[in-house]
């Protein structure tokens, strides 16, 4: 019952779901910096994935 | 030392040549994609750093490990084999034994054929050597099937699941690179490692 209140939490939130189970799957990021810069990378993933939809 | 970095990361103690990059590549991925951090020599770019000294902290600072030593084998040139996997290997086990706050590390160690390793380094007889006969998609289901056995994490998904998700990522991967005007061998390992973690995260919403 606590797990599924604090999933409900993390949805409410905007946590992203999995596809089966509805749980969120955790990322985990880089600690090194990256050489390219992290918003040129997020912004050149965005384009590709829009362009996509 | 056991914070919650420690529990997170994994070092990858692989050949770095080209010719062994489809499963490096995949390995990284996997590794993510299964909820861990990679780790790898080739992040730090800090050359004021002695290359031993820059493994030995990622090792201490990785509850796992991948050690690759498919490729101890004799050069073309010199006819002497590298030796660096089973070197950092070697320090692996060493800080597992050694180190107070290690001894729960878990070491994953591939060869290309069973039973090989026991003709160049016969003292590993007895350890768990697995065989990924140079496929990437069987390397990621060893890693897979590892890090769900050994961290008793729920949730990671299966080995197909992953290697589909990780082919969907290289089919992403030249148009992401277009944008950034680089070819996908001039991503540095940092560039790669998040390049992976972003698109994970944007796939999964």
């Amino acid at each position: 019952m606590a797990k599924n209140r604090a999933t409900a939490e993390a949805h409410r939130n905007g946590a992203p779901r999995n596809e089966k189970s509805g749980v969120r799957r955790v990322i985990l990021f880089p600690t090194e910096p990256s050489t390219i810069g992290d918003r040129k990378i997020d912004r050149a993933i965005e384009r590709v994935v829009s362009r996509k939809k | 030392m056991r914070d919650e970095e420690y529990e997170q990361n994994v070092f990858i103690n692989c050949p770095f040549d080209s010719e062994y990059a489809a499963i490096f590549e995949a390995i990284v991925f996997a590794v993510n994609d299964a909820g861990f951090r990679p780790k790898c020599a080739r992040e730090r770019l800090d050359s004021s750093q002695i290359r031993l000294q820059k493994i030995a902290e990622l090792i201490s600072s990785s509850r796992y490990s991948i050690h690759d030593l498919s490729r101890t084998e004799l050069d073309d040139v010199h006819a002497l084999p590298r030796f660096n996997m089973p070197l950092e290997l070697g320090i692996d086990l060493g800080c597992k034994t050694f180190h107070p706050d290690c001894s729960d590390k878990s070491l994953l160690i591939f060869d290309s054929e069973q039973y090989r390793f026991q003709k160049f380094v016969s003292d590993l007889s007895g350890q768990d050597i697995h065989q990924h006969g140079n496929s990437p998609k069987v390397a990621v289901a060893h890693v897979r099937n590892w890090l769900r056995t050994e961290s008793g994490k729920s949730g990671i998904p299966g080995g197909a699941a992953i290697y589909a998700r990780y082919e969907a990522f290289r089919a992403d991967l030249p148009d992401i690179c277009a944008e950034l005007n680089l070819e996908i061998g001039d991503l540095t390992f940092a560039d790669f490692s998040y390049t992976i973690a972003r698109w994970l995260d944007t796939h999964q919403q």
